[in-house]
């Protein structure tokens, strides 16, 4: 079965070759301990972290010592939440809000650690603005801001948010897990912010890695404590960045995917891709509203739609199209608060999230299986 | 020739100056250095001629990469 893969919210797939070959490579040739030694295959390792980090310190307007290795963006975003937050402070996050912000954020609450809200995000910059203004409180030390939504194309305007932040004094916190790699993200214009940004995503590396991008202000205290190959007889984690916040060995072949597939999609261009992906949703809208009957929720201009049908649950169309080959997915993906927001939390909905890698004949093959479906 | 190395704050910068100093054209390559040198324990440092010493720093200054003290033969491995 020939698979149309439509899933690039969830991962990107297919990974691109110089990916493949990036991380097989590192485990042949690069196969030491990064920053633990000072050996040939140690050596070779930390250069290509190094290099890995340049990188990204080109591709977000920041230097690569602020470039911190995580596991992926749910590590990058706890890291920089638990560690900016301190107690008695009120937090301040956004209505479209995946779990990977949303439970970290609950359960400082439920720690009797921080206090939240919400703040409405789902109209104009200017609304957005008014309404954190509305919702700040004296105790409100931290905002966070979802860059673009996992269940839609819906897109924060985190740099005004930024500069709100910096006005007041605030720390931000941007979910950047689905606009990395396809929304310019300039460390440069946020200043006061962590962004946290997953690999395997926009960016179109291996699971397993991710970032956190630290302007030269944010405090980040560590969220893991362990060898960081200096300073080994202090007793806490060293107060070098980015030593300090990557306790334990740090996965290079994943890393040299990473430093491959950002290649790949600088090579390609940002807002190439990003008009690629908006011209095949474009298509796709097009295409559900000759067949009829589909709602649509949510900003749609983007590589992320979210629809229902009134004949059929998404779950069920998720299913008759997994049958035909074509992933898609289906339910809450992970995000209560942006279905409520929504009005689609008692269902879910189907996501189609489009690719680099997509084709026009992608779009024509999904079209043609829903209308057979509903 | 004799050779210096330049203590580091950590491998990220060690890798960063290492880069530095190849870009001048100075032959230079990221040592550990024995934990005793320092207060706190295992470190990194940069090993050049010591004759390039003070061009280097310059340029390290220049750049923002923070480095520690300079030691001579013995102290590293």
């Amino acid at each position: 079965m020939n698979l149309v893969y439509l899933d690039h919210a969830a991962t990107s797939w297919p990974k691109p070759p110089s990916v493949l070959r990036a991380a097989e490579n590192a485990m042949i040739t690069a196969g030491g301990n990064p920053g633990r030694g000072a050996h040939p295959l140690s050596e070779a390792a930390e250069e290509l972290v190094y290099a890995c980090r340049e990188e990204a310190a080109e591709m977000f307007c920041t230097v690569p010592e602020r470039v911190v290795f995580t596991a992926g963006a749910t590590h990058a975003l706890n890291t920089a939440i638990r560690g900016l937050v301190t107690p008695g402070s009120h937090i301040l996050c956004d209505n479209f809000c995946h779990n990977a912000v949303r439970r970290c954020v609950l359960a400082l609450v439920d720690e009797g650690i921080a206090s939240a809200d919400h703040y409405d995000a789902s109209g104009t910059e200017e609304e957005t603005l008014d309404s954190l203004e509305e919702n700040l409180r004296p105790e409100t030390t931290l905002v966070i801001a979802t860059h673009q939504s996992n269940i839609c194309s819906k897109t924060l305007p985190v740099e005004r948010i930024a500069d709100f932040c910096t006005c007041r004094g605030l720390f931000l916190v941007i979910d950047a897990a689905q606009s990395g790699g396809r929304l310019p993200v300039s460390m440069k214009k946020l200043p006061n912010s962590a962004v946290c940004l997953p690999g395997h995503k926009g960016l179109c590396g291996p699971a397993g890695v991710g970032m956190l991008l630290l302007s030269k202000e944010m405090p980040v205290r560590p969220l893991l404590f362990g060898g960081a190959g200096i300073a080994s007889l202090d007793r806490g984690m060293p107060e070098e960045l980015p030593e300090r916040l990557e306790a334990g060995t740090l996965p290079v072949p994943a890393i040299a995917g990473l430093l491959a597939g950002m290649r790949h999609v600088r090579a390609l261009g940002i807002d190439a891709i990003r008009a690629w992906e908006e011209s095949l949703s474009a298509e796709f809208t097009a295409g559900l509203g000759r067949i009829g009957g589909f709602a649509l929720h949510g900003e749609t201009r983007g590589s992320t739609v979210s629809f229902t049908h009134p004949s059929r649950s998404p779950a069920k169309i998720g299913t008759a199209l997994a049958e035909r080959g074509i992933c898609v997915r289906t339910g809450l993906h992970c995000a209560p608060a942006a279905h409520r927001t929504l009005g689609t939390e008692s269902s879910g909905t189907v996501r189609v999230s489009f690719g680099a890698s997509n084709t026009r004949s992608d779009v024509a093959g999904i079209l043609k299986a829903l209308a057979s479906i509903v | 020739m004799s050779e210096c190395v330049i203590t580091m704050k950590s491998q990220t910068n060690a890798e960063a100056a290492r880069r530095t100093a190849s870009g001048m054209r100075i032959a230079a390559r990221v040592v550990s250095v024995d934990p005793h040198v320092t207060k706190h324990g295992c470190s990194f440092g940069l090993k050049t001629s010591c004759a390039e010493l003070d061009r280097l720093k310059r340029a390290l200054d220049q750049k923002g990469i923070a480095y520690g003290e300079v030691i001579g033969r013995g102290g590293f491995t």
